[in-house]
C-alpha cells in the first residue's frame, strides 16, 4: 500500500489514517473489532502524570450533525499507561503516538520526559487544546506566546517527533502555528473539539455534567478544513487534519487543503470500521484517478 | 446461564424482520443477524445504528430483550419506548431495513447462587433486560418471583410475554392504580416478597435510577445479594470513549464494559464527583 505512504517528521506511516486522541481509548478496546495493524498510526487517549477521574456524567450528548463531550481527560495516568496499556500497543504493528497533557507547563515537561523514556512510543502529541479541563488544555494553546513557550520546553524534553495539537478557537491561527513551528514542533494537529453546550429545557439545566463540552462530528468539519488550510498555507511542517471526518471523501478534502494525515474521531463511534473503510476508499480513489502517490493530492487545492 | 465473561462483540449488518408497536410509545424490534454471535448472557446489550441516513451519528445502546441463535437463524429482540430522536427513528424502520448492530456488549447478570431464590424487580422499561433472565431462570427451574411496576396499566407492555413464560409468580404495581395489582411503586412489594420465601434471596433489578437506589438500599440494609442494570448515554460501547461512567466505590466505572450489570453495593449514587 506504498501509494498511501506519508511522512510526519521522522515518522513514516503506511497510510495517513489514524484515530483522534480520546476516541480510541488505548487501542485494546477496538482490537476485537478491527485489525489495528492496518492503521497509519494509533493515537492514544491523552495521558497525564497522575490518573484523572474526569468530569461528572452525563458526558455526551448528540446534537444536530455532531456530538458534545465533556469527558474531562479521564485517563489512567502515566504509570498505569506504561505498565498496562503500552505493552499491548507496542505489538499492534503500527506506530504509537501518545497524546499527553498537563495542568502546568512543568507537568507537560515531566510527562513528555517520562513518555520519551518508554520503549515503543513513536511520537508525542501535546494537547494544548482540550476545552474540558479547568486548568491547562486550551489555555496553553490560546496565543502564540504561550504556544511558543510550551513548544520550546517540550522540544528540549523529548527526542521523539513532537506534534502540537491546537484549537481552532483562537483569534489568529497563523501566528500560533508559526510559533509552534518556530520552536521546533515537527507537526501540528488541527483541530480539537469546539467549545459548546446544550440545555435541557425540562430541567432548565445544562445537559452535560461538566456544563460545557466540546463539539465534534460533521458539524465542525468546515471549521476544521479552514483551520487546516490556513495552517498548511502558513507553515512547512506537516499538518494532521481532524474534525468531522466520516468517510474517505471527507479525508480527501483535508488532504487537498494541505493535511498530510487525518485523524478520525466521532466516526469511530458511528462505525468502528470507518478508518479501514477510509483507507480502502483512498486507495481506490487514487487508483481510479491514476495517481500513484498520495502526496500528489496533499495541498493540491486550486485557487 | 453462562459465566460472566468479557463480551466479544461483533459488528454486523442486520435486517429488521419485525417492528411491532406495543401500545402508544412502545416498540419491539426484531433484528435478524447474518450469522450467530455470542454467547449471549441476559443483561448484555447491543449498539444499534441505522445503516442509511436518518442524520443519527451515534449508535444507541439497547438491552437484548430476547434472542435465538440456532439452525432456524439468529435474531435479537429489543423492547424500547420512544423517548427521543434515536428511538423515534428506530420505531419508524420498516421490515427489510438494514441496521448496523454491535453485539453482544457488556457483562450480563451473574448466575443465581446455588440454593437462592431470585426476586426480579422491574420498573417500566427495566423489564427489557430482565425478560431473558426470567426465561433463563425459569428454564433452569430456579425459584423465582417477578415484581413488575410501571406508571400505568398501558406501560406494562411486557406482561403478556411474561405470562407466556410459564408458571412464575408475577406481582404488579402501577403508580396510577390502573393495573391489576397494588397502586404505588414496585419497590413496596419487595419486603413482603423477600420475607415470604425461606431460601436466601438474590435480587436482580432494572428500572429508573431512584427505584434502583431504593432497591439497593433495601438489599444493602439486609445484606441481600443484589445486581442492578445501569443505563447511560454511550458513544462507543466498547470502553474507549469513557462517556458512560457511573460512580462506584472504586471511582468511575464504564457502564458499557464494566457493567451494565453491577453489584448494587458498588454503586455510590453520587454523580457530582468530578476532578
Amino acid at each position: 500500500m506504498s501509494v498511501l505512504k506519508v511522512t510526519i517528521g521522522a515518522l513514516e506511516l503506511q497510510n495517513p489514517v489514524m484515530p483522534a486522541a480520546g476516541t480510541f481509548g488505548y487501542g485494546e478496546e477496538y482490537a476485537p473489532l478491527i485489525d489495528l495493524s492496518q492503521l497509519g498510526a494509533i493515537v492514544t487517549k491523552g495521558i497525564s502524570l497522575a490518573p484523572q477521574h474526569g468530569n461528572p456524567p452525563p458526558r455526551i450528548w448528540e446534537t444536530q450533525g455532531g456530538m458534545l463531550n465533556s469527558i474531562g481527560l479521564h485517563n489512567v495516568g502515566f504509570e498505569i499507561f506504561a505498565q498496562e496499556k503500552l505493552p499491548f500497543l507496542r505489538q499492534c504493528g503500527t506506530p504509537i503516538i501518545v497524546n499527553f497533557f498537563g495542568h502546568t507547563s512543568h507537568e507537560y515537561v515531566e510527562v513528555a520526559q517520562k513518555l520519551s523514556a518508554l520503549e515503543g512510543v513513536a511520537a508525542l502529541e501535546a494537547n494544548l487544546s482540550c476545552p474540558n479541563i479547568k486548568k491547562g488544555g486550551i489555555h496553553f494553546g490560546s496565543n502564540a506566546q504561550s504556544v511558543a513557550n510550551i513548544t520550546k520546553v517540550l522540544k528540549k524534553s523529548t527526542h521523539l517527533p513532537l506534534i502540537i495539537k491546537l484549537s481552532s478557537q483562537v483569534s489568529n491561527i497563523k501566528e500560533i502555528v508559526i510559533a509552534a513551528e518556530g520552536e521546533g514542533a515537527h507537526a501540528i494537529t488541527l483541530i480539537n473539539t469546539v467549545p459548546a453546550m446544550a440545555v435541557d429545557l425540562d430541567l432548565m439545566k445544562p445537559i452535560l455534567g461538566g456544563i460545557t463540552g466540546g463539539l465534534s462530528g460533521p458539524a465542525i468539519k468546515p471549521i476544521a478544513l479552514k483551520a487546516v488550510w490556513e495552517a498548511a498555507s502558513t507553515v512547512k511542517v506537516p499538518i494532521m487534519g481532524v474534525g468531522g471526518i466520516m468517510n474517505y471523501r471527507d479525508a480527501l478534502e483535508f488532504l487537498v487543503v494541505g493535511a498530510t494525515a487525518v485523524q478520525v474521531g466521532t466516526a469511530n463511534f458511528s462505525n468502528p470500521r470507518t478508518m479501514l473503510e477510509i483507507i480502502e476508499g483512498l486507495e481506490s480513489f487514487l487508483n481510479q484517478r491514476g495517481i500513484n502517490n498520495i502526496n500528489e493530492v496533499i495541498g493540491s487545492l486550486k485557487q | 446461564m453462562k459465566k460472566r465473561a468479557m463480551s466479544n462483540p461483533a459488528y454486523l449488518k442486520g435486517e429488521i424482520i419485525a417492528n411491532k408497536r406495543m401500545g402508544f410509545l412502545y416498540h419491539r424490534l426484531r433484528i435478524a443477524l447474518p450469522q450467530p454471535i455470542g454467547p449471549i448472557t441476559p443483561g448484555q446489550f447491543a449498539m444499534l445504528s441505522i445503516a442509511h441516513g436518518g442524520g443519527m451519528i451515534l449508535p444507541r445502546p439497547f438491552s437484548i430483550h430476547n434472542f435465538e441463535q440456532g439452525e432456524r437463524g439468529s435474531w435479537l429482540d429489543f423492547l424500547f419506548k420512544i423517548v427521543g430522536r434515536g428511538t423515534a427513528q428506530l420505531a419508524n424502520l420498516s421490515i427489510g431495513s438494514p441496521i448496523r448492530i454491535l453485539a453482544p456488549m457488556g457483562k450480563g447478570f451473574p448466575d443465581l447462587p446455588s440454593g437462592y431464590q431470585a426476586i426480579i424487580i422491574a420498573g417500566g422499561m427495566g423489564i427489557a433486560p430482565l425478560f431473558p433472565l426470567i426465561v433463563s431462570l425459569q428454564a433452569a427451574h430456579a425459584s423465582l418471583s417477578v415484581l413488575y411496576g410501571a406508571k400505568s396499566h398501558d406501560d406494562l407492555v411486557c406482561l403478556p410475554a411474561l405470562r407466556d413464560v410459564g408458571d412464575i409468580g408475577i406481582n404488579i404495581t402501577t403508580e396510577d392504580g390502573t393495573g391489576e395489582g397494588e397502586k404505588g411503586f414496585v419497590t413496596q412489594l419487595l419486603k413482603h416478597e423477600e420475607e415470604k420465601g425461606e431460601a436466601k434471596t438474590a435480587i436482580y433489578a432494572c428500572g429508573p435510577e431512584p427505584m434502583l437506589q431504593s432497591v439497593s438500599d433495601y438489599a444493602g440494609e439486609r445484606n441481600i445479594r443484589c445486581w442492578i442494570s445501569i443505563e447511560r448515554w454511550m458513544a462507543c460501547g466498547v470502553g474507549a470513549c469513557l462517556s458512560c461512567v457511573v460512580h462506584t466505590t472504586a471511582g468511575y466505572k464504564r457502564v458499557c464494559c464494566d457493567g451494565p450489570i453491577f453489584d448494587a453495593t458498588d454503586i455510590t449514587w453520587r454523580n457530582d464527583v468530578g476532578s
